[in-house]
Order: C-alpha cells, then sequence, then structure tokens
C-alpha cells in the first residue's frame, strides 16, 4: 500500500505523507478508517519508526486523520477532509503559480489564463508555452 | 542514556581510539560506520567493558560504567566474528545465559526460533555463517537487553533473513524502548532505518548527527548548461564536490540549493536543473573524502 522512492529527493516522511493524503482523497481510505499501526508500517517497508510518526504528525496537523490514544491513527470525518483537501488546492494553485514565474511567464499572462479558466474558456496553456 | 565521552584506548604504541564522544538515546537506532579499521569493534568492547579504556568515561542513565557495574547486565553484544563453545547448540547456550540475564524470556526465544526456523539442538560451530548470526540474535532478543549492540550483524545475511532480523529489531525498538548500535558497512541497510549516525575514521568520531539533519545539510544536484562550467563561490552555499559525466555536472554541496540555481541562471544558459537523492553512502563518502579517506587518484 505504501512505498518510497530511495531516489527521490524528498524526504521520506513527505513521501508517506503525501501518499496518504492520496489514499485518503480517492477514498481508499475512509472516513474513521484505521490507519496500519506505526510498528506495522515501519518494519513492512523497512523505515525508521519515527518517521512514520511525523508523517502521521502532519497528516494530522493537516486535519486529513485524528489519532485516539491507545488506539491509534483514523480517517477524519468529511468536512475535515474538504478543508484539508481546500488548503492542498491552494497551494497547489501557489505552486503552480510561482513555477509559471520562474519559466518567464509574465504576470499579465498569468491573470489572463486565472480568468480565462475561471470563466470556463479553453485555454490554450498547452500551446503556448514559453517562447 | 548511554554517554560516551572523550575516551581514549592505545594497544602499546597504537592509538586506537581518540576522544570518542557518542551519545545515544532510549529508543534509537544508532548507526556507526567507519572505514575498514577505524576501531569500530573495540568501541563496542569498551561499552561492555571487555575493554577498559586508559581515558574517558562510560554513563548509562547518568550511573559511570565500569566492570563491576551492575548496569552491564542491561547490555548484551552480538560480536561480528562469533564464537562458541566447542559442541555447544543454542539450547545449550540459552540454558547458560538464563542465569547470567534474569531478563531471558523463553517464551520470546521460542517465538523467535520459529521464526528464523532455527534447529535448536544444532551444533552452532557447524552452521553457516548467517546461521550463527541468527542464532546469536535470537540469544541476545530472548535476553530483553535495554541497550543491544550489534556487530556487522546484517552483512552476512540474506535478503529475506535481513528483512525477518529488521521486523523482528524495529517491533524491539517500539515495544521495548531499548537502545541500539548497530556497526555496518552495509549503508544501504542502515539508511532509514537509522535516527542517529556516528561516522568514525581513524579512531575518532568525525560525525555525529540525526540521520534527518544529515541528509537536510548534504544537497546533491545534476545539471547542464551551455558552455563551460567553473565552480561558484558564494556565501549561501558551499560547494564540495563537481564531476561532469558527458555534459552533465554532478555537484554534491552545503547549503541553500535554490541559490545556488539562482547563481547558475545568472552566469550561464541553464538547460537543466534537478536535486538529487542523497543517501547515507553519499554522506560517508562526503565526510570521509574531508578527512582525506579516499581521495587517492586511480593512475590509468
Amino acid at each position: 500500500m505504501i512505498n518510497f522512492d530511495q531516489n527521490s529527493s524528498k524526504p521520506i516522511y513527505e513521501q508517506i505523507y503525501e501518499q496518504f493524503v492520496k489514499l485518503i482523497s480517492n477514498k481508499v481510505l475512509k472516513t474513521d478508517e484505521q490507519l496500519p499501526s506505526v510498528r506495522d508500517l515501519a518494519s513492512s517497508v523497512r523505515i525508521n519508526p519515527n518517521t512514520i510518526q511525523r508523517a502521521y504528525k502532519l497528516l494530522e496537523s493537516k486535519n486529513y486523520i485524528y489519532s485516539v490514544p491507545g488506539k491509534g491513527n483514523f480517517v477524519s470525518k468529511a468536512d475535515n477532509l474538504i478543508s484539508a483537501e481546500l488548503e492542498r488546492a491552494e497551494n497547489q494553485f501557489v505552486r503552480s503559480i510561482k513555477e509559471m514565474k520562474i519559466l518567464g511567464i509574465t504576470d499579465e499572462r498569468v491573470m489572463d489564463l486565472t480568468q480565462m479558466t475561471l470563466k470556463g474558456v479553453e485555454s490554450d496553456a498547452s500551446n503556448k508555452f514559453v517562447e | 542514556m548511554l554517554q560516551i565521552s572523550l575516551l581514549n584506548k592505545s594497544f602499546r604504541k597504537f592509538h586506537v581510539l581518540k576522544d570518542i564522544n557518542v551519545n545515544a538515546e532510549a529508543g534509537q537506532i544508532y548507526g556507526l560506520v567507519g572505514s575498514n579499521g577505524c576501531g569500530k569493534t573495540t568501541l563496542l568492547k569498551h561499552i561492555i567493558q571487555v575493554f577498559r579504556q586508559d581515558s574517558g568515561e562510560i554513563h548509562y542513565n547518568n550511573n559511570l560504567i565500569t566492570e563491576k557495574s551492575e548496569e552491564i547486565k542491561d547490555f548484551y553484544y552480538v560480536q561480528d566474528d562469533l564464537f562458541f563453545p566447542q559442541n555447544s547448540t543454542l539450547k545449550s547456550l540459552y540454558d547458560f545465559e538464563k542465569l547470567l540475564y534474569t531478563d531471558m524470556s523463553l517464551e520470546k526465544f521460542n517465538r523467535l526460533v520459529k521464526y528464523f526456523k532455527i534447529d535448536i539442538n544444532k551444533k552452532l560451530n557447524s552452521m553457516s555463517k548467517g546461521q550463527k548470526r541468527q542464532a546469536a540474535f535470537v540469544l541476545a532478543m530472548a535476553a530483553n537487553p535495554k541497550v543491544l549492540l550489534l556487530d556487522e550483524i546484517v552483512d552476512g545475511l540474506d535478503a529475506v533473513i535481513r528483512r525477518k532480523f529488521w521486523n523482528v529489531l524495529i517491533k524491539e525498538v517500539i515495544e521495548n524502548n531499548i537502545t541500539v548500535i548497530i556497526s555496518s558497512h552495509a549503508l544501504k541497510e542502515l539508511d532509514n532505518i537509522c535516527d542517529k549516525v556516528g561516522i568514525m575514521h581513524e579512531g575518532t568520531i568525525i560525525k555525529e548527527e540525526e540521520m534527518e539533519s544529515l541528509k537536510e545539510n548534504l544537497k546533491r544536484v545534476q545539471f547542464a548548461i551551455e558552455g563551460e562550467y567553473e565552480d561558484i563561490i558564494d556565501e549561501s552555499f558551499t560547494l564540495l564536490k563537481s564531476i561532469k559525466v558527458g555534459s552533465v555536472y554532478f555537484v554534491t554541496l552545503r547549503g541553500d540549493v535554490d541559490a545556488f540555481r539562482k547563481s547558475l541562471e545568472d552566469r550561464y544558459k541553464l538547460l537543466i536543473f534537478d536535486e538529487l537523492a542523497v543517501n547515507l553512502e553519499e554522506i560517508f563518502i562526503t565526510e570521509l573524502g574531508g578527512a582525506g579517506y579516499g581521495m587517492e587518484e586511480l593512475d590509468s
């Protein structure tokens, strides 16, 4: 279920975090479903338990999961998930804009694209990349 | 938890351990890595006081450790070159060690014997190197130590057994909050498992740091540019190593990767730029390279 890529420059805890986010967003893991225990996950993927703990703490702080002392970690209620998803989507939007800036796309173009997308106009972004 | 401070040891004229400092906490897996003959085994043998230091101290839970300390019963050392008494079996060793270790658990012993599929009545000296290591490990776990010292134990095990070994060890660390100090040359095995790493070279610990911060501090990138690249000097990063393979450059650096990328863009037309994973092997080679190890050129 959970995997990590040794050759990625992303820290392992982040990789694990992202995979759980995906599993929760895709409803593979449903509300109130229990996540594997730190112990089981650590020994099955062979990584340090504290790394798993760190990923779980991050999931909890982002409202994807809640923990019950002595019992374990569970997937959050739908409303909590929505706020987590909103935050994720916003972050993604901000990252995309930053990337466009790095590639040298003008502010006007970014604004145009945003407005066009909002208006539901089919954007031609794929054809008009950078000169 | 376990603190070693300014430990020194000489065998005749040979200064084997020089001002060694080690700090390992409960629930921590501590990886002891180093060049061949750097003193890892000698250091482990000091912790259980088989060897006595010329100077320096070892503390466990703030108590000074000497050869007479009661605390040593909480330590268990599995050595690299296993030596068993003639005709002994795992069963007979268990019965013997039960007298030494008060927390010895028969239930755990039986469970692990079954898990590793070991014949407890077979003579240990007729077993293969890997089987001997498994037997010694099972015995160590059954003794329920608080501090487990493992000397190159994974180096002789096959992939399936290694997986079983880590399974058992990780569960033990979580459930009983023990401290594990494990030495190894198999850096890929220790990567992502250890909380902390001590890198040894020629009798000194040249670096002791949490694995996570080691990885955060060292960066590797690959990039390609138009024109000839020359190393950049900047205060926000330090370039440690640059090599060119074909038209791609591989650079190891400390500090701000984004600042490095920016300064490349200011100087050259940057064609590709990727951050690469940093593994323990890379860290090891970089740290030992800094100490002058392995920097010799291969004459062609």
